[in-house]
């Protein structure tokens, strides 16, 4: 079964997001929406069959069958008895019907509705939360941070690299879009020669500049990364934990300091970029069993194993006796040390997933929450719109941005 | 979810009977207000007391999305804060439990105390202190009415006080920009390292329509 077969009871499917059919530009899901608005349509039309030969069978609606690709649904491309009302648009018109209906006289443009797709944004949990589920006003620039201003809502990104397949999310929470402010997560994917680093940073909520802090400490981590590759690289293959933590502390240390003169630099105190930070090591010889570990502050590390879910952080968690504490260490002065380790009894097949707490906590707590994305996740690695579509799924109460990668190591 | 319980406790004393209708209509605004403003309405719940010679729980601890009205507010009787602060401390004790057991996690419970600050009862310290010293306790904005006392306000508050302006009809929307800004703070991540035990370090506007803030330092 693959991501696009998953049945719910009573036989619907659940709305996924097709495959994605429309050129754009790599991570930037803003213009990928642009884009599919502008052609008024997802999926572009299926190739025309070469002359003499009949159409092919993905032009039509199939479901299920052993023609249709793995992780493809065609969409029907036109009219004629294969054109159906697909179950997320039931209150609106077929594709067939839009495409076709006539152009009305003068008079004010009306916009047919959007084929909605990847579909309306679902939620876990009793209520749906009250925020709009899509950003309404857009962050102004505001005491001359064009920084902030300039960070868009969502990114997205993705790959594959040695013996992983690569997700990452960064999207703003319900309170942040609510109040107009920018977003201050970031989500990190980049190689440095046979080493890829994922890293999540989550700028603490009560400082006023904390965005640049988690943008700026997964760059200049990947600059004091990038000097030491070859080093990390040793100390993963022999399993030398005692020395990846001692260099990767070192190396934190190095970013924070870099990242402190920066907001000194722009005559802002140290403390105001403050920010967490969770970083992944993956070699690129999937002979390497070891992934390299390290973090500052709150968030989630925790991995899916044959359906079950399990904490990598346990230990680590932000409660403060009875009450929920928002307190956490953070980059660049307010921690003692990095905690840095090597996952040693990594599998393939399991999925890791690094998040900030915005993501972190809602897993953590909401059972239902582990269900869908379980389902959804112990899979092969989803598209990346369908993984953007499933990274926000909404849990009331948890309003707070969310930073995901995900890592899919390659099945037996 | 991540709850915030949310407490107003209002006098309804008889020396409160020249603005219990303003107290009322406040509340009223305040319920219409804050239920349908996200930030609040989705992670706190909302409890109403209001005590006069007794103290009494109007509305339990309630998500307000499932409440079409609060009850209304009647002015008569004495003005027991000993009253109010003990009845606070049981149902803050009773429903942070009970809501833990439901497998919620819980942030510290905030209360909104408005009165016209003239208690009759000389010994509310007592029951007051209790409040403070349980493991519960909650952050207190104190919100002076009409002809309050504003060192009794100022005591009475653990984080900010508030007196009302002369003239200021109605406070609901002060009161509902307030308690969106405060709501806001209270879920905020803070650095832990810098910051621990040193008790509060919520940022909210002082500037609060219709209010005066007052400084808690100075008395």
């Amino acid at each position: 079964m693959n991501a696009y077969d998953n049945q719910v009871p009573g036989g619907g499917r659940v709305p996924e997001p097709g495959p994605e059919h429309v050129p754009s530009r790599k991570g930037d899901p803003i213009d990928l929406a642009a884009s599919v608005y502008e052609h008024g349509w997802g999926p572009a039309p299926a190739p025309a069959p070469a002359q003499g030969e009949a159409p092919a069978e993905e032009a039509r609606v199939v479901v299920s069958g052993p023609v249709v690709p793995e992780g493809f649904l065609p969409r029907p491309i036109g009219p004629g008895p294969s054109a159906v009302r697909e179950p997320w648009s039931a209150d609106g018109p077929t594709v067939a019907e839009s495409v076709t209906a006539p152009v009305a006289g003068p008079g004010p443009v009306v916009r047919p509705p959007s084929f909605r797709e990847p579909g309306p944004l679902t939620h876990v949990g009793r209520k749906a939360p009250t925020y709009p589920a899509e950003p309404t006003d857009i962050p102004a620039i505001s005491g001359g941070d064009l920084f902030g201003a300039l960070l868009p809502d969502t990114v997205v990104d993705g790959g594959r690299f040695g013996p992983v397949t690569v997700r990452a999310a960064s999207v703003r929470g319900d309170g942040h879009r609510y109040a107009a402010e920018c977003r201050q997560d970031t989500a990190l994917v980049v190689r440095t020669g046979e080493l890829l680093l994922v890293a999540v940073a989550d700028g603490v909520g009560s400082q006023s500049h904390s965005h640049h802090g988690s943008h700026g400490i997964v760059r200049l981590l990947t600059r004091q990364v990038a000097r030491k590759a070859e080093t990390l690289l040793a100390f993963l293959r022999s399993g030398a934990e005692t020395d990846f933590a001692g260099l990767m502390n070192r190396l934190v240390a190095a970013a924070a300091g870099d990242l402190a003169q920066e907001a000194e630099r722009a005559g802002l105190p140290p403390k105001s970029y403050s920010t967490t930070l969770r970083a992944l090591l993956v070699p690129a010889d999937p002979a390497v069993p070891f992934r390299g570990f390290v973090s500052v502050g709150d968030g989630g590390l925790l991995r899916l194993r044959e359906g079950g879910w399990q904490n990598l952080e346990a230990a680590e968690g932000g409660e403060d006796g009875a009450l929920i504490s928002t307190r956490t260490d953070c980059l660049p002065e307010a921690y003692e040390h990095a905690r840095a380790r090597l996952i040693t009894d990594t599998r393939p097949g399991d999925l890791l997933v690094l998040c900030t707490d915005g993501l972190a906590l809602p897993l953590l707590k909401e059972a239902e929450l582990r269900t869908w994305l379980g389902e959804r996740w112990g899979r092969e690695a989803p598209g990346l719109a369908e993984f953007l579509w499933q990274t926000q799924v909404r849990v009331r109460s948890y309003d707070d941005d969310r930073s995901v990668v995900c890592l899919w190591e390659a099945a037996p | 979810m991540q709850i915030l319980p949310f407490y107003a406790v209002c006098d309804e004393s008889g020396s409160m009977s020249a603005d219990i209708d303003t107290l009322n209509k406040a509340l009223f605004d305040l319920h219409q207000e804050i239920s349908t403003n996200p930030t609040i309405a989705d992670k706190t719940r909302f409890g109403l007391i209001g005590f006069s010679t007794d103290a009494h729980e109007l509305q339990p601890l309630v998500d307000l999305s499932d409440l079409d009205e609060l009850p209304a507010l009647e002015a008569s009787g004495l003005t027991s804060f000993g009253n109010a602060f003990g009845l606070l401390r049981q149902a803050i004790d009773r429903d942070v439990q009970a809501l833990k057991a439901d497998g919620h996690d819980v942030y510290r419970p905030v209360v909104f105390f408005l009165s016209d600050g003239v208690p009759t009862d000389s010994d509310w310290d007592r029951p007051y202190q209790e409040l403070l010293a349980s493991s519960f306790r909650p952050h207190i904005i104190a919100f002076g009415i009409g002809q309050a006392d504003r060192s009794v306000i100022a005591r009475v508050a653990t984080f900010k006080a508030f007196m009302q302006d002369e003239g200021t009809a109605n406070p609901a929307v002060a009161l509902r920009e307030f308690a969106a800004s405060l709501t806001r703070s209270i879920v905020r991540s803070v650095s832990g390292a810098t910051e621990a035990g040193q008790g509060m370090s919520l940022q909210v506007d002082d500037h609060v329509p219709g209010f005066t803030s007052v400084s808690l330092d100075k008395l």
